[in-house]
């Protein structure tokens, strides 16, 4: 188990098996059912979680999205490593250490449970 | 059912030196002596999704109501759950409400009991649909098309789907939206439409009429049944294809705007009853839904204008025809 921020360039980020993702119009929700929290990735965001396979290295991943898109590499690199991190943070990695007050914000419990109305 | 005002007189005297007894420190289980100390007035038996019930009261007007209220839901046979609806509670100026054999709760007011009765179908409906996902939404149709409206309480749900009933919409909820993960569809929880005081004077044409001492049980929230606004107004099972997340703001003008899937998503999300009994299951089925769908947000103070929006709307997607009429 490692620290989000100790995440660099050879690191093989893994999909938490708990996490299930929906895209919708390019953006994703995630739905992580070990912590039961809930996520919205912007478009960046869902480019860079769809890459994630478990084989492929932080590095490559930078590598075939400035490569896909014309961007230079090392801003990319930069900006998957930050994503990577974030994740990481947000308990959707494996073996990576999530931050708990990051997990109790994303906490479906902590959005307002709905309550019957009266009547 | 009914029974002579004298013998009604002999039981409640029965049941009032019953329940009065000064030793009494806990309240009586119903078998212990209710069922046969007063007449009953029994409504018919309701299934309403999950929950099977039947109402019993010593006031036959409140039986009456309720039948009127649940009518579309009404089935043959023996429920498995019974409210029992009690006047004359202890020292007579109390009523109770029990289920099935347990003391729920007493009052000085009417209305409370009623309103505990209507939350605690409300809530066994939630509870005992563990195969649908139920999401805190009003459902209407027209023309074979879904609008779901998910939104806390005291949004607006219920007035704004009493007000696209009354223009014609048919009616499937006004307070949880029961899907099938597999289908998509909502089934019909058409339980009578609560209308709180707030939105009396828009909505006075539905008003309700209730009998005599009956109208007590009633103060302050309406209980509207979808067949008394516009007859068989009830739908059937349907997948919604638009979903409008409303806000109630007084006298500020009717702004509807289209809304990303994603964040309806996590709206809909928040808005689920009891999300992590299965939460993957649930999941999947909003975000397939939400897939489907187009998504706005509704804000404003006007019923009429509001529903001539959602209207639009189901027109311009080229669902239906029709006019505002």
């Amino acid at each position: 188990m490692i620290e989000p921020d100790d995440i660099d360039s050879v690191f093989v980020p893994a999909r938490k098996p708990s996490v299930t993702g929906i895209e919708l119009d390019g953006e994703m929700v995630l739905f992580d059912e070990q912590h039961e929290t809930i996520h919205l990735l912007n478009h960046t965001g869902a480019v860079v979680w769809q890459c994630i396979d478990g084989a492929g290295a932080a590095e490559v991943i930078a590598s075939d999205l400035a490569t896909a898109f014309g961007a230079d590499e090392a801003t990319v690199s930069r900006d998957v490593l930050a994503l990577l991190r974030d994740f990481g943070r947000k308990g959707l990695l494996s073996d990576v250490r999530p931050d708990d007050a990051i997990l109790d914000e994303h906490r479906l419990d902590a959005l307002e449970a709905p309550e019957l109305t009266d009547g | 059912m009914s029974s002579s005002r004298s013998a009604e007189g002999e039981a409640r005297t029965a049941l009032e030196a019953r329940i009065a007894d000064p030793v009494i420190v806990n309240p009586p289980r119903f078998s212990d002596g209710f069922g046969s100390a007063v007449h009953w007035h029994e409504s018919r038996r309701y299934r309403l999704v999950g929950h099977d019930f039947a109402v019993r009261a010593t006031d036959p007007g409140l039986v009456r109501a309720i039948d009127a209220m649940y009518g579309p839901c009404a089935d043959d046979g023996c429920p498995t759950t019974w409210y029992s609806v009690v006047d004359g509670f202890r020292s007579g100026a109390l009523h109770a409400l029990y289920v099935n054999d347990d003391f729920v709760i007493e009052a000085s007011q009417a209305s409370i009991i009623f309103g505990r009765l209507i939350w605690d179908i409300n809530r066994s409906v939630i509870e005992k649909s563990t195969e649908h996902v139920l999401v805190h939404a009003a459902v209407a149709t027209l023309g074979q098309v879904g609008v779901m409206l998910p939104a806390a309480a005291e949004a607006g749900k219920s007035t704004l789907v009493a007000g696209l009933v009354r223009s014609g919409f048919d009616y499937l909820t006004d307070e949880a939206a029961a899907i099938d993960p597999a289908t998509l569809e909502v089934v019909p929880f058409p339980k009578p439409l609560s209308i709180d005081e707030g939105s009396f004077d828009v909505l006075a044409a539905i008003r309700p009429t209730v009998e005599g001492v009956t109208a007590a049980y009633f103060e302050g929230q309406w209980q509207v049944p979808a067949n008394s606004i516009r007859p068989n107004a009830v739908g059937g099972p349907v997948r919604p294809t638009i979903l409008v997340f409303p806000r109630f703001a007084a006298e500020q003008p009717t702004v509807l705007v289209p809304m990303r899937r994603s964040e309806a998503l996590v709206e809909l999300l928040r808005n689920t009853f009891d999300f992590h009994a299965d939460g993957r299951r649930n999941f999947v089925a909003l975000g397939r839904l939400v897939a489907g769908a187009t998504c706005y947000r509704i804000s404003g103070g006007s019923l009429e204008q509001a529903c001539a929006r959602i209207r639009g709307l189901v027109n311009a997607l080229g669902h239906v025809g029709g006019s505002d009429d």
